[in-house]
């Protein structure tokens, strides 16, 4: 049964189809890449997911739930967590501060439980900034040292560590990563790919969207191939190698008649 | 050592808020004119007006520029329900803030999904629309002859005939009203304003409802701004329409900004400054609107975060940008790997 | 009745038309927005009422003087608000340009007191057109309005720096990647703007016989709201909502109380916000 069924997904930018009627499926515990040339529709597929692009065509169900007509928050209120493919951190929010937000679907806090300062709002936050710290220790000493450090002074790799320990802390069923090695360098990647291994390990199936092939071979269990919005292969990385469409994709038409 | 907009009053810094709570209590003990006492009530009305202001400006990042129009909401709301029903301070200072905030939360809905300068124009708009009604509407408002005889607070024991006891209400009122907006700002609504100012697509991706904690941005905002014009009411004793104006938004904004946004401290300093300034320098009252524009720009040209405030709310000159990634890869095939017939 | 009550609401939307073209100018070379414009207007009818009541000069040249003045005092704001902050967004323009039009209003009346000041009247016959009265100032003022509109049309779509101007509304890097004087673009664009508010300055104190110093706030948000009315960067949309604004102004003062004349334009505005913030023939919304 899988947790994430996409089917028949259409977007249309102004006359062009910027994804048509594309279909997969991601099942538990599954690590899947979403790749494609530069334009071939895997942000604006990921922006479907997440609720930021309406669909003209098409169903997005997940978790038994139908997703493709929720609002934003609603989505990540079922579990769905994403980064963004330019970093989007709370630029004057400290490190420590973006796990709180981040946790936001596990509080109950309101206006009048703040005003009062109840003894359970107390109780909430330790716990919020509890689960928030542990999640940091997945980074190493990346994070952590910088925990009061406002988001601005971090450096670009650590913005896009932070991005991701956002999206944990919302202990989400499904975790979509847009380009998460994007400007790092190999070792770093590495570093990513490991953290990717990790949190599916923790029970959380992770989709994301790479350029970096290392990465897509070492850790999908399944990789889907946009291009042009169109799905032209879905199944295991090593099968890629040899498929000629994926490959006429990359390296244009005349490559691959050579 | 904590840079002044990171202050947060709480029990372990009691040094620092206790003398100056202390200072301010021993204000009329020390000063005897009348007329600095209403100078003094004075900051204290702005104190109010300028750190709700702050609440959409500068923590959720929402330009609204219709404070005025609610002040005025509140201001009017206590007149009516004090000389037409006789109504007593206790009940019209309540009723004044939850006017305010039903008419701040109506309109906000319909309005808050604009951003920057047609948000901006929408309050404008609706500042100038409750104006123009309020001047106009004669059978309720009395237009532009205004409502006077409005009585004083009526408090047990308490003579209102001199400044000094409306000194010592607006103190405990404004902190009444910093104590909430405390609490309120450092818990998770305070965090989630934030977060929206700083960035909206992210924090709906924490599951963030953005638009319903806008709503609730603006209800609190318009009901501490109703809370400060029920004080007006009964302190000047006479209300009318002229004194909401956009000329006055543009005052407690510029006390917001001089102050600096985006903190607890901004705000109340501001607003004492501006208070203060145009009376310290008596022969320049005529030249008060000349003294705010040229400070005003002189905080924007030089020192946009103001005294106070979080720095980078309002972007300085020459804005840094997010550092690059070091290289962005052409997205490709790696082509060691792809087997001999595919070259 | 109708006809002259029309007559009365195109010509103040004209005016009004002419304040809402100078912000679309504005708007749309800079992708900002200003405050001081109404402040411009005001300054540029006192300007012209000097010229005419004091140095009794023939209103021609009180026209153009207000304008050289409007043109002048523009520039100036843009040097002041504008080019220090070119990269600061567009807030930190808009809040000197408030401080600005603060300081601008209160030196007025301190400088020229707060009552109003006479203009001397002009054209003071009335003519028969198809059976109907109308005011030959009225017409004058009309022909006025279009003839500066039509000058600027040949402006921005014959001259070299209409077209860079354009150029520069579009995009502002490729319009300086292809050598064009992107500084100079701005001071032409705010002097054309101010110019033209300046125009409308002059010409309500010639039509209602009367300038004050706060005159020029009013006009300003009025100018706004006109040209929300056509999205704030068509220049065709700003006339269009400038001239509705003056008709249904008019009309609200002939069939309800006279105080509710000015609500006509910031509902209207409010309205057009929230319903289509675009405008209704402005494109989509460009991001600010």
């Amino acid at each position: 049964m899988s947790l994430l069924q996409a089917r028949d997904i259409s977007v249309m930018f102004g006359g062009l189809h910027a994804l048509n009627r594309v279909s997969f499926d991601v099942a538990p515990g599954e690590i899947v890449a979403l790749i494609g040339p530069n334009g071939a529709g895997k942000t604006t597929m990921f922006n479907c997911l997440s609720g930021f692009q309406a669909i003209e065509t098409g169903e997005i169900h997940f978790d038994g739930a139908r997703l493709d007509r929720l609002a934003p928050h609603r989505v990540a209120a079922l579990g769905i967590a994403r980064t963004f493919q330019t970093s989007r951190v709370f630029k004057r929010m400290t490190v420590r501060e973006h796990l709180l937000v981040g946790r936001h679907r596990h509080q109950r806090t309101g206006l009048l439980s703040a005003l009062r300062r109840a003894r359970w709002v107390a109780a909430e936050e330790r716990d919020v900034e509890a689960y928030g710290l542990a999640t940091l220790a997945l980074f190493e000493d990346r994070l952590l040292p910088r925990v009061d450090d406002f988001a601005e002074s971090l450096s670009y790799a650590n913005r896009r560590r932070l991005e991701i320990a956002r999206a944990l802390v919302a202990e989400p069923k499904l975790l979509l990563l847009d380009e998460p090695t994007a400007g790092m360098n190999p070792h770093e990647s590495a570093g990513i790919a490991s953290l990717i291994r990790t949190i599916r390990d923790q029970g959380i199936t992770v989709l994301l969207i790479e350029h970096d092939m290392k990465v897509v071979m070492g850790v999908s269990d399944r990789v889907v191939v946009l291009d042009h919005g169109e799905k032209i292969a879905d199944g295991e990385p090593a099968a890629l190698r040899t498929n000629e469409r994926v490959i006429e994709a990359y390296l244009g038409r005349r490559q691959a008649r050579a | 050592m904590t840079p002044l907009y990171a202050f947060v009053p709480s029990a372990r810094n009691r040094r620092v808020w206790v003398p100056v709570l202390a200072g301010a209590a021993a204000v009329p003990l020390v000063v005897r004119s009348e007329y600095v006492l209403n100078v003094a009530v004075l900051a204290g009305i702005y104190i109010i007006l300028a750190s709700s202001l702050n609440v959409t400006n500068g923590y959720t990042g929402l330009f609204s520029f219709g404070h005025a129009a609610f002040y005025g909401i509140g201001a009017y709301t206590a007149a009516l329900l004090a000389t037409r029903l006789a109504a007593p301070f206790w009940l019209t200072f309540p009723a004044a803030g939850l006017a305010a905030a039903a008419v701040g939360s109506a309109i906000a809905v319909p309005t808050l999904r604009l951003r920057g300068i047609f948000l901006a124009l929408v309050t404008i708009g609706f500042q100038e629309i409750t104006f123009l009604v309020t001047m106009n509407w004669m059978s309720l408002t009395r237009g532009p002859l205004g409502i006077p005889r409005i009585p004083p607070p009526a408090l047990p024991g308490i003579s209102f005939r001199s400044n000094v006891a409306y000194y010592y209400l607006i103190l405990v009122l404004d902190i009444a009203v910093l104590f909430a907006l405390t609490r309120i700002m450092t818990s998770r609504i305070g965090r989630t304003l934030i977060a929206i100012r700083e960035d909206e697509l992210a924090a709906q991706s924490c599951a963030v409802p953005v638009f319903r904690y806008k709503v609730l941005a603006f209800g609190l905002a318009t009901f501490f701004a109703g809370l400060a014009g029920a004080f007006f009411a009964h302190h000047a004793r006479f209300v009318s329409a002229d004194s909401f104006r956009l000329d006055e938004t543009f005052v407690i904004l510029t006390m917001l900004i001089v102050g600096g946004m985006g903190s607890l401290v901004g705000p109340v300093i501001g607003a004492v400054a501006l208070v203060i300034i145009p009376e310290a320098f008596r022969f320049f009252a005529e030249y008060r609107g000349v003294v705010y524009g040229l400070i005003l720009i002189g905080v924007i040209l030089f020192r946009p975060h103001g005294i106070a405030g979080v720095p980078g709310i309002i972007q300085p000159r020459g804005a840094a940008r997010a550092p690059a990634p070091p290289h962005k890869p052409e997205p490709a095939l790696d082509v060691a790997s792809t087997p001999e017939s595919a070259r | 009745m109708l006809v002259p009550q029309l007559i009365n609401g195109l010509t103040q939307g004209s005016l009004y038309a002419l304040v809402a073209v100078g912000f679309v100018i504005i708007f749309g070379t800079l992708n900002l927005v200003t405050f001081a414009h109404g402040e411009v207007y005001m300054v540029a009818a006192f300007v012209g009422y000097f010229a005419l009541a004091v140095y009794h000069l023939p209103w021609p040249l009180a026209l153009l003087a207000g304008m050289v003045a409007g043109a002048v005092l523009g520039m100036a704001t843009e040097k002041l608000a504008f080019r220090p902050m070119r990269s600061a967004g567009h807030m930190p323009p808009l809040l000197i340009t408030i401080g600005l039009s603060v300081i601008l209003k209160d030196l007025a009346v301190i400088v020229w007191g707060a009552e109003n000041r006479a203009v001397p009247s002009i054209y003071q016959q009335t003519i028969q057109v198809a059976g109907v009265h109308v005011s030959v100032l009225q017409l004058v003022i009309l022909a006025l309005a279009c003839a500066l509109v039509g000058v600027l049309r040949l402006l921005l779509h014959r001259t070299r720096m209409g077209r860079a101007m354009r150029a520069t509304a579009q995009d502002h890097e490729a319009a300086y990647a292809m050598g064009v004087n992107i500084n100079r673009v701005f001071s032409v664009a705010f002097a054309l703007a101010s110019a033209l508010g300046g125009a409308a300055g002059v010409l309500v104190g010639i039509y209602y016989n009367t300038v004050y110093a706060t005159m020029g706030s009013t006009a300003g948000l009025k100018g706004f709201a006109a040209c929300i009315f056509g999205g704030l960067t068509s220049i065709p949309g700003a006339i269009l909502g400038g001239l509705i604004i003056g008709v249904v102004e008019n009309l609200t003062v002939q069939f309800m109380a006279s105080g509710y004349r000015d609500v006509v334009a910031f509902l209207v505005m409010v309205a057009v916000l929230i319903v289509r913030p675009q405008g209704l023939l402005g494109k989509t919304l460009r991001s600010i």
